[in-house]
């Protein structure tokens, strides 16, 4: 029974570090969400400044989020990340605004796809 | 993470149905919900080795669902009779007052080669000296020999003999187990005795067993080397 006892706390445990993982995917989607939208509307509005801005904040901020969501994602998925949203500084310092456009979609498009894989959804059971 | 727990419930459950279909010739020692856990944990350990991308928590979470699926599953076989019927099945006699059962032979998809082979690891060659034969959950088979064939006991000669007390090892390759012997209820002074006896020192003997009755064993060391 003590067994019992023991192993119903630690799977109490792990499920609560189940729905805290999605918690914490799910800030990190929406922080960097809107980060990236911001600086698509910046680069459509040809504010190049505030979108490199914007680009150098994103970098900062998927920094400090990558620590926690390595114990729970893929980590060729964050890799992929890391690498588009460092793409992005360089496309926006050339005033490359299409395919600057066009990479923020992909990143947030990975982004979706790190929260999506965290969701128990029949498709991801399957 | 939710994915990888539900999914680990699902093999678990798929699994054990899977080997209770497959019956007891391939289940070998262990009970089906064991092996079953047995095979997952060794399996889910070894992907986060293989695949560094792979976040630890996801192989240890299940790891540890597993155990608390075997606990929970093994207390309720401790409770439940029926519930032990279906996880583990139940034992088969197949060779019954010396007769062979090939109907139940046959359920089991136990061949003549199989109860032969489970025969000879019991030490019996003939298929006639045995009086029951009883496939186990595990799929062993235990056998009853026929009286006539049975080794004799003092029992069996009406003789009575007193119980025995086990031995402990006092002494393992030179070095003194003083647990092993204060269990014994024999103390140094008994032990340098029965050494300086046989002319050795605690240091000269490999293996040195005692009993509560003073009764022992020594092997001494080789001289060259030890193990």
């Amino acid at each position: 029974m003590k067994r019992l006892i023991v192993m119903s706390i630690s799977l109490a445990a792990m499920l609560a570090l189940g729905g805290y993982s999605i918690w914490v995917t799910n800030q990190t989607c929406e922080e960097i969400s809107s980060l990236l939208e911001d600086a698509k509307d910046a680069a459509i509005a040809e504010e190049y400044e505030r979108a490199m801005e914007l680009s150098e904040a994103l970098a900062v901020v998927w920094e400090e989020k990558t620590v926690k969501l390595a114990a729970f994602s893929n980590h060729a998925d964050i890799d992929k990340m890391t690498e588009a949203i460092s793409s992005l500084r360089s496309l926006i310092l050339f005033e490359e605004q299409a395919e600057f456009c066009a990479n923020i979609d992909t990143t947030k498009m990975l982004m979706e796809d790190i929260l999506e894989y965290q969701i128990p959804t029949l498709r991801n059971l399957l | 993470m939710f994915i990888v727990i539900i999914r680990a419930i699902i093999l678990y459950a798929l699994i054990i149905f899977a080997l209770r279909i497959l019956g007891k010739r391939q289940i070998g020692e262990l009970q089906p919900s064991e092996l079953v856990t047995t095979i997952l944990i060794s399996n889910i350990a070894a992907i986060p080795i293989e695949d560094t991308n792979m976040p630890m928590i996801n192989s240890i979470a299940p790891i540890l669902l597993l155990v608390f699926l075997e606990l929970v599953v093994s207390h309720i076989l401790l409770r439940s009779k029926r519930a032990r019927s279906i996880f583990t099945g139940h034992p088969i006699v197949i060779i019954k007052d010396g007769v062979l059962d090939q109907k139940e032979m046959k359920k089991l998809r136990f061949n003549l080669d199989d109860l032969l082979e489970g025969l000879r690891t019991k030490d019996i060659f003939d298929i006639s000296d045995v009086n029951y034969a009883v496939v186990e959950t595990n799929g062993q088979i235990s056998v009853l020999l026929k009286k006539t064939l049975q080794p004799l006991t003092p029992d069996l000669m009406d003789i009575k003999v007193q119980e025995e007390p086990m031995p402990s090892i006092v002494i393992r390759d030179g070095k003194l187990l003083d647990k092993n012997l204060s269990e014994c209820k024999l103390g140094k002074g008994w032990l340098e005795k029965i050494l300086q006896q046989n002319g050795y020192r605690t240091e000269d003997v490999f293996y040195m067993s005692a009993d509560r009755n003073g009764r022992y064993y020594i092997i001494p060391k080789d001289k060259e080397e030890s193990v």
